[in-house]
């Protein structure tokens, strides 16, 4: 541009054009900077006083401890809650006349939660849990009457065939021990709850066996990952006497059966009730006899004085984060989260251009092929997606959920993608085509250097909006076993029996994370486009 | 050898054939337009020559060989074809002076460098090196359109193809891009076919024209032969109309603001000069409000067509007016005074011998 003075004159005048764009920029991000500090400053607000709403219960009540309903007449007209999908209400009905509501929850530690802050009056669960439950607080008691006799059994593939083998084990073991496994892993002393060890050589092979990530006290995770609980004890004490080596996977209670069903494991364990329908596809060794109980509210002689606001608060942190190195967990499960998000969102990215170029060349079964897959895609959860993947199509392999999890959000990614960047090659006015092809340029370069950059505008801040949805769709892979942010939550939930601060906490961690890869995306695609503009500018 | 050679070229959609049987040659060095009514494949004919249409049958030659060949290479063709669209086809995601670089950088291979000199010396030859740094939309249509012809003929090409280059353009700005045009035929010598609607860009720029009608070349000859003296009746018909504004006031229901717009984007479009527009407008209103809308009031069956007709480069302006439905002349029995003086003043009265018709001539 040296050598003609109107060349001077036409980078003078790009650049007084530019700059002014420039200094807006600044002011634009300024005022962005403030925008997400208040609303970095509301959601601190809406914490503590959340907070501050749920913190007086868990300042335990306490004194003499005696259930607030002692008979079934007085649970009449009341809440009771169990967990989805149980089937007690006819159960609860014979006993309780004229039981006011029922209530469902997800998981253990919600109905405790929900007992605690008055929500229900009582909820079911097994033996094991409401005696752990019992003797970790004082404000809650076990109901005097049990509702049904069960039996604790552990899971056994129908096609894995040493179960007898495993039964003799069992009962050469010492009934007393097994009782004294039990009341460990049900007392609230938790210096006595150590990571189980395998100090054995197994030379009789290796047994896989899938266990319930949060389902203390049978089977639980902590944060190093290593696997906790009485049921797990109990089925490495009959390894021993076997010489088996045992391969623990931990994974989401719902997971359990179908792990086992398909053949990824061998054995299942995590507080499995021995019922009819689940002897139709496992084989059980009973180990413990159960029942389902109530717990209910304790009552209260006295109100002791409720820790400083601050103090649980304290606590409450202290408990979710960094008793046994928890922050651990939620940093391994955001690992996954970016790890599974973004690899699925760049191949997704690959995969949504390879047939968007397909497209174009116009080949009507390849269209009907990409056409019948999109509809597929859009027409099934993403929950059924990805557990068919897992349990079906790699069903027999041993890979990695993580994985699959990364092929099928893969698989979900890239026809939203695909949609978006064909609407804006279409939104292309047709002329700019014919302009380039007129010059010259072949179909392909056309696309490549006129089409697809005038597309680009239009189709990049939706793909940025679809990215971060897809950051928080990933928060279902704990459905086939995979530990994200969401699944190291629930494990932390079901360690503390608490389930606000977790959840708060992932919340939180969320909402930074799509905020900050949105930004990042942002910034990025700036860069790329000081590059591009660099480069033909030269 | 001619250097462009198109023999019975025949191109159809369907149903449709705007071109039947097209055969012409061009020189290298001349300037050819291309005129004709709407919809008798003017534009088809010429994105033939640069294969952005397949032809259905016939042959086109250049420099001897047949580019409607199947083994033809399109993207070398159109190397040696340069084209201009009606809508410009600037690249909008680049500034002019990247829309021109780029492509001599992707298609040619030149340097940076280069090509970007080569860029700023077609945009000082089109008057536009000061918009290098501007983007296509800040542009008006005219500059929009130069920056194209610019891109065009930074590629080097052997020919250029304009393709209605002013119809997209306000009036006002159709005379840069023609002058730019006629520049290119007058200094460069450059070979070129210009397929247009503006007569005066056909007559003022071309070496030679050809009228299609019906797709087919109706006739072909200097600008003068077909503009003053045609051969074939239908040219004679065609050059007419596009020299005449008609207008019916039918049983009253005419809306005359349209009609006053219509008129003046003729007069726009026939380049006169500001006086000699608002002669022509002000009569044609006078006529309207002082004689016929007052004997519409009474005679609502009465139909008037006006007619105004321009000869050569505005040299005679004569307007018609023929009247039907009514006995009587509105011109003579309706008659506002002050309206007659106005009319009286800017036209001269040319006798005629039917009934029911009137013809003056403008004058400034």
């Amino acid at each position: 541009m040296k050598e003609s003075f109107a060349g001077r004159g036409a980078l003078k005048h790009s650049a007084a054009v530019d700059s002014a764009p420039r200094r807006k920029g600044v002011d634009r991000r300024k005022h962005r900077f403030i925008q997400c500090l208040l609303r970095m400053a509301s959601l601190l607000l809406a914490v503590a006083a959340v907070g501050a709403a749920a913190i007086p219960v868990a300042a335990a009540r306490s004194g003499q401890r005696q259930p607030e309903y002692s008979t079934f007449e007085q649970l009449g007209g009341k809440t009771i809650s169990m967990l989805t999908g149980a089937p007690f209400e006819e159960l609860i009905g014979s006993k309780v006349p004229a039981v006011g509501e029922f209530t469902y929850y997800s998981a253990p530690a919600e109905l405790l939660l929900a007992l605690r802050t008055g929500k229900t009056d009582a909820f079911l669960n097994n033996s094991a849990i409401a005696a752990l439950y019992v003797n970790k607080y004082k404000d809650i008691a076990q109901f005097p009457e049990p509702l049904k006799e069960a039996q604790f059994g552990v899971g056994f593939s129908k096609k894995y065939k040493k179960l007898a083998e495993w039964k003799k084990a069992f009962a050469e073991l010492d009934p007393d021990e097994i009782e004294a496994v039990w009341n460990k892993w049900t007392s609230a002393d938790e210096s006595k709850k150590l990571p189980l060890k395998q100090d054995w050589a197994g030379k009789a092979g290796k047994v896989r066996v899938a266990v319930g990530d949060s389902m203390q006290p049978a089977s639980y995770v902590n944060a190093a990952g290593d696997v906790l609980g009485m049921e797990a004890e109990i089925i490495l004490m009959m390894a021993k006497k076997l010489d088996y080596k045992v391969e623990f996977m931990p994974m989401e209670f719902a997971s359990l059966i179908a792990t086992v069903e398909s053949g990824k494991a061998d054995l299942c364990a995590g507080s499995l009730i021995i019922t009819e329908e689940r002897k139709k596809v496992l084989d059980f060794l009973p180990y413990h006899e159960t029942a389902f109980v109530l717990v209910v509210r304790a009552k209260t002689e006295q109100e002791e004085t409720p820790a400083g606001f601050w103090e649980s608060l304290k606590d409450k942190l202290r408990d979710t984060l960094v008793t046994d190195g928890r922050y651990r967990l939620i940093l391994s499960g955001l690992g996954t989260t970016l790890l599974i998000s973004l690899c699925s969102g760049a191949a997704g990215l690959i995969l949504a251009f390879g047939m968007a170029s397909l497209r174009r060349r116009n080949i009507r079964a390849v269209n009907s092929v990409i056409a019948g897959y999109c509809r597929l895609v859009a027409g099934l959860p993403v929950v059924v997606i990805l557990m068919i993947l897992y349990y079906v199509v790699f069903g027999s392999t041993n890979i990695s959920p993580a994985l699959v999890a990364t092929l099928g959000f893969t698989l979900i990614f890239a026809p939203k993608a695909y949609a978006l960047i064909n609407n804006a090659v279409d939104a292309v006015d047709s002329g700019q085509l014919e302009g380039a092809l007129a010059l010259g340029y072949s179909r392909n370069q056309a696309y490549r250097r006129v089409i697809l950059p005038q597309a680009r505008k239009i189709y990049f801040p939706l793909l940025r909006t679809q990215f971060s949805l897809l950051v928080k769709e990933t928060s279902v892979v704990g459905y086939i076993a995979v530990v994200d942010l969401t699944r190291a939550g629930d494990i932390i939930r079901g360690h503390t029996l608490d389930a606000f601060f977790p959840l708060l906490i992932i919340a939180v961690v969320y909402f930074f994370l799509t905020w900050l890869m949105s930004a990042a995306i942002d910034a990025g695609s700036r860069a790329l486009d000081r590059l591009m503009k660099g480069g033909a500018e030269q | 050898m001619s250097f462009l050679e198109i023999k019975r070229l025949r191109k159809q959609f369907g149903d449709v054939t705007p071109l039947r049987s097209v055969s012409f040659s061009v020189e290298k060095g001349e300037v050819v337009s291309i005129i004709g009514p709407s919809g008798t494949g003017k534009s088809t004919l010429i994105r033939c020559i640069n294969r952005l249409e397949t032809p259905s049958s016939g042959q086109i030659l250049l420099e001897g060989k047949n580019i409607c060949a199947p083994d033809t290479d399109l993207t070398a063709l159109r190397r040696r074809v340069g084209m201009v669209f009606q809508s410009f086809n600037l690249f909008g995601h680049l500034t002019v002076l990247q829309n021109i670089v780029m492509p001599q950088m992707d298609i040619l291979g030149r340097s940076a460098e280069d090509a970007r000199k080569e860029a700023l010396r077609q945009l000082r030859r089109v008057g536009l090196d000061s918009k290098a740094g501007s983007r296509p939309e800040e542009l008006s249509g005219g500059q929009k359109q130069r920056a194209a012809i610019a891109r065009a003929l930074a590629m080097q090409p052997e020919i250029m193809l304009f393709d209605e280059p002013t119809s997209a353009l306000d009036p006002t700005m159709v005379s840069e891009v023609r002058n730019v045009i006629a520049r290119l035929a007058s200094e460069e010598e450059m070979t070129m076919l210009i397929v247009t609607h503006e007569m005066r860009l056909a007559r003022d720029v071309s070496t030679r024209v050809l009228f299609l009608n019906d797709g087919e070349i109706a006739e072909d000859g200097s600008p003068e032969q077909i503009f003053d003296s045609p051969l074939n009746e239908s040219t004679r018909q065609f050059v007419m109309r596009v020299n005449s504004w008609q207008w019916v006031i039918d049983y009253g229901r005419t809306d005359f603001f349209i009609m006053m717009s219509s008129l003046e984007a003729f007069c726009q479009s026939r380049f006169m000069n500001r006086r000699l527009m608002n002669s022509c407008e002000m009569v044609v209103e006078e006529l309207v409000s002082g004689h016929i809308q007052p004997c519409l009031k009474d005679y609502d069956e009465m139909r008037v067509e006006f007619r105004l007709e321009t000869i050569g480069d505005n040299e005679s302006v004569t307007l018609t007016a023929e009247f039907s439905g009514v006995d009587l002349d509105p011109f003579d029995e309706y008659a506002l005074p002050m309206s007659d003086a106005i009319v009286n003043s800017k036209t001269r009265r040319i006798p005629q011998d039917g009934e029911g018709i009137r013809v003056w001539e403008i004058i400034v």
